[in-house]
């Protein structure tokens, strides 16, 4: 499990989010200490993901040809050594 | 131009994620240079010096009290590594900076005065190389 689902139990702040309330988190050793002590409860694990249609790609992309930035390197294909060159 | 001095009254202290505000009469931290001398013979005679490592750490006076004592005593007891964050007047002002770090609690030391509160003095030691930073 890398990602939960938790809800303050206890009865102070847990990391900003009052008793009561649920928040999700990386699972880490801190969370864990938490959980031991009784100041949060894990509810469900979660498995961190983007739902289709819940994003959207910026409006300028993918640029058109013309906009795109222009190489800095040298083309991989480009040949290193010429054949019969080199005297 | 004036200064917007305030009374501290509401400072938020978060030990391990836990807001333990209430359990503390006192908090801060200390950020500190070592002097390394490098003075050479000179007309004026006067020290030079330059900054040498710098240790750092929060120290506040904590109430001892049984949730005091469930949350610091086993971080103590198993050496953990955990944030400790103190916002100046962060429970009525949430834009002023937070001060935090991972730190240990390298002494845990309550002890009791007839008819005196049980409180001791916290002194955590920053145990991570970025010390302390701001939010």
């Amino acid at each position: 499990m890398t990602h939960g689902l938790f809800e303050v139990t206890g009865r102070r702040e847990y990391r900003g989010h009052v008793t009561g309330t649920r928040f999700e988190a990386r699972m880490d050793v801190a969370l864990q200490r938490a959980i031991n002590r009784g100041d949060i409860r894990l509810i469900a694990e979660v498995e961190p993901s983007l739902e289709p249609g819940s994003y959207q790609l910026p409006t300028d992309w993918p640029p058109i040809a013309a906009d795109a930035p222009a190489h800095t390197e040298g083309r991989r294909e480009a040949p290193l050594l010429v054949e019969g060159g080199g005297k | 131009m004036t200064f917007t001095k305030k009374t501290a009254l509401h400072d938020r202290i978060s030990i391990d994620g836990v807001d333990m505000s209430n359990a503390f009469d006192s908090f801060g931290f200390t950020s500190d240079d070592q002097d390394v001398d490098v003075s050479g013979f000179s007309v004026s005679g006067v020290d030079e010096t330059l900054s040498g490592t710098r240790a750092e750490g929060f120290t506040g006076e904590v109430f001892i009290t049984k949730e005091t004592e469930a949350l610091l005593w086993p971080l103590h007891k198993n050496r953990d590594i955990f944030e400790v964050a103190w916002q100046p007047d962060g429970l009525v002002d949430n834009t002023r900076t937070t001060y935090h770090a991972l730190c240990q609690l390298r002494t845990f030391d309550p002890t009791a005065q007839r008819g005196q509160p049980y409180k001791t003095t916290a002194t955590f030691k920053v145990a991570d190389p970025n010390g302390i930073t701001t939010s």
